[in-house]
């Protein structure tokens, strides 16, 4: 256990949670905080406006889980994991959630600068668009085709000269 | 009825334009389809739109009223802050960019909008897909980069479409060219052992993967500076000289063009050139059992193709029309189809520059084939032969095959000058038996299986990894 005191979080709707400073550090946003204000300013609870409670309480769970994942932050390292949309088991398994909270964590996870957690949900996104045909894509997303055939016609065309 | 479609199309495009990227692709079109009014074709697009927007209200009652988790998806989707849809975006492959080109309007245009972070992320794991290891696939983006840079800005995805163009017609030469190895090695397939080529195939495509890409810039570049410049060039001063067939200018620019790759890259580059061109020979050469009545009988009518074909094949189509071309696929017969068409249409164009040498090339383009629209030849014309320009003149500056690359002072001069004195520059299939027996490619030693190759050396280091054109060959006698 670390040796520091644990923080308060307080939700957007007013709830408050406790949580390990180490697993709290996990956000760049929060560590950055404490580094700037300094250990006193932690006795109280920190707001975190944007994003409530079971929102929350679902990135604490995923930073509790990661909070032994080496730090990666350098340009290097954001290259190689987008390299394949392969998503670990246990994330794969956190990611099955209903689709407004997937989307809550996505931008939680942004606001609250948790690199690897954005990571994981945009993966999780671009898996519902991988390996769908367009109709399949304007089906899942509800999106119109908008297209005068004539266009449709020469973008087909254009995918199909690059792909050949 | 001009104006009818104007309207119409103004009123498609400002219905998307609350998406303020989607700025560009409607209004771009109408005003350059406005200049000189197809009344025809816009008459019938009009007719299609017509029925199109009848048919869409029920359909889109139908969609909203059962699929509100679509929508609510979709929604949300949209709703995101761009950057996080551009991270989303660059997690996908090829496939799925050409499948969301086609979904909408505004999707559309916010691929064009951020092609340049999407076309990062695909080349990268593009050529990491093609690279041994992270090292070699940094290089590999890297390399292919200082070839064809990025264009900055970047506000469409011409550049991407064109890189996987490219890369697709790399892919395909790089397999002809292993096969014909492959060939070349057992001689026949049913050789017990011919199925255990299949990982030393692996490690020379990924060996020559950026030979492939030096050529194919090389042979671009060469075809560029012969339409365009070459036309240009002083004669050379004596008659005497101008039998030579080979132009100064032309040889120094050759000179000028080298430098730019590296060493490693330019002799494998130079071996996979003349793969390629032991390939091209071999496929278009008869038969040789074949006599003068089986000609006649398997309607072999053609002439086959003379050195001077084939030169002009290679010149002036370049991997894009050599990875056509495959001497294990299809009949003879096919393929010297391929080359003479090819060599026909040259010739054709030729001619009609000679005739009607007065009209300007650009003025040209819009007379014929134009029922593709503006852009489509926009993205193609830097992969394609610029026929419009191709001249006699052309023609007879392309060099003899056998002093093109292979026989050129230029690049020999220039491989020497990038190897020490001592060392010896082996063949190109000894080249080949380097790599196959994976004095590069050290991750996955020879197994030894069927006693093909024998497990690697000790003295391998990093270094000496790249410069395996060297002899003496290690582990093979």
């Amino acid at each position: 256990m670390s040796s520091s005191k644990p923080l308060t979080l307080s939700s957007s709707d007013g709830e408050e949670i406790l949580v390990d400073r180490e697993v709290a550090e996990r956000s760049i946003l929060i560590k950055n905080m404490v580094g700037d204000l300094g250990e006193e300013a932690m006795e109280e609870p920190i707001p975190i406006p944007n994003v409530n409670a079971a929102v929350l309480k679902k990135v604490i769970e995923w930073c509790i889980h990661h909070k032994h994942d080496p730090p990666s932050a350098n340009e290097d390292d954001s290259d190689s994991r987008k390299k394949s949309t392969d998503i670990e088991e246990w994330d794969q398994k956190f990611m099955q959630v209903d689709q407004e909270m997937l989307f809550e964590i996505i931008l939680a996870a942004n606001y609250l600068d948790i690199k690897a957690l954005l990571d994981v949900g945009c993966k999780t996104v671009a898996n519902m668009i991988k390996g769908k045909s367009p109709e399949e894509i304007r089906k899942t997303f509800n999106i119109q085709n908008d297209f005068t055939p004539e266009e449709e016609d020469q973008i087909r065309r254009e995918n199909e000269w690059a792909e050949e | 009825m001009v104006m009818v479609t104007n309207v119409l199309r103004r009123s498609t495009t400002t219905s998307v334009g609350e998406h303020d990227s989607s700025i560009g692709y409607t209004s771009r079109r109408s005003s350059t389809a406005d200049g000189p009014p197809p009344r025809r074709s816009s008459l019938a697009g009009l007719s299609l739109r017509i029925s199109r927007s009848k048919r869409s209200k029920p359909a889109r009652e139908a969609v909203t009223c059962c699929e509100t988790a679509a929508q609510q998806l979709g929604e949300a989707f949209f709703s995101l802050p761009d950057e996080i849809i551009v991270q989303i975006l660059c997690y996908l492959g090829p496939s799925d960019v050409f499948a969301l080109r086609l979904t909408s309007q505004f999707i559309y245009s916010f691929l064009q909008g951020h092609a340049a972070p999407i076309a990062r992320s695909l080349l990268v794991r593009q050529a990491y897909e093609r690279s041994p290891d992270d090292k070699k696939s940094q290089y590999t983006y890297n390399y292919i980069q200082t070839l064809y840079p990025h264009p900055l800005p970047c506000i469409s995805t011409d550049y991407l479409l064109q890189m996987l163009k490219r890369q697709s017609q790399i892919d395909r030469m790089l397999s002809v060219i292993a096969s014909y190895v492959h060939m070349k090695i057992y001689m026949i397939p049913s050789c017990p052992r011919f199925d255990d080529f299949a990982p030393y195939e692996a490690k020379l495509i990924c060996r020559l993967h950026l030979a492939a890409w030096t050529l194919y810039h090389f042979l671009e570049k060469y075809r560029e500076m012969l339409v365009f410049e070459h036309p240009n060039h002083p004669a050379p001063p004596n008659p005497s000289e101008a039998m030579e067939r080979s132009c100064r200018s032309c040889t120094a620019f050759v000179r000028s063009l080298l430098p730019s790759y590296p060493g490693t890259e330019i002799i494998p580059a130079y071996y996979f050139y003349e793969l390629c061109r032991q390939h091209l020979r071999s496929l278009s050469r008869a038969p040789a059992y074949a006599g003068s009545i089986e000609r006649r009988l398997r309607g072999w009518s053609r002439k086959p193709p003379s050195d001077a074909d084939l030169a002009t094949l290679v010149v002036l189509g370049g991997i894009p029309e050599l990875c056509k071309l495959n001497m294990l696929k299809g009949t003879y017969n096919q393929r010297i189809e391929v080359i003479g068409s090819f060599v026909d249409k040259v010739h054709g164009e030729a001619t009609r520059t000679d005739t009607a040498d007065s009209s300007r090339p650009g003025a040209q383009s819009s007379l014929g084939r134009d029922s593709t629209p503006i852009s489509f030849p926009r993205l193609k014309s830097p992969l394609a032969v610029p026929l419009q320009n191709i001249s006699h003149e052309t023609l007879t500056a392309v060099p003899d095959l056998d002093s093109f690359v292979i026989g050129s002072d230029e690049w020999v001069t220039r491989m020497f000058e990038l190897v020490g004195p001592e060392d010896q520059i082996v063949s190109a299939f000894g080249f080949v038996q380097n790599v196959l027996a994976g004095k590069w490619y050290q991750t996955r030693t020879a197994s030894g299986r069927g006693g093909e190759g024998e497990p690697v050396g000790s003295q391998e280091d990093d270094e000496g990894g790249d410069l395996d054109f060297l002899a003496p060959v290690k582990g093979f006698d």
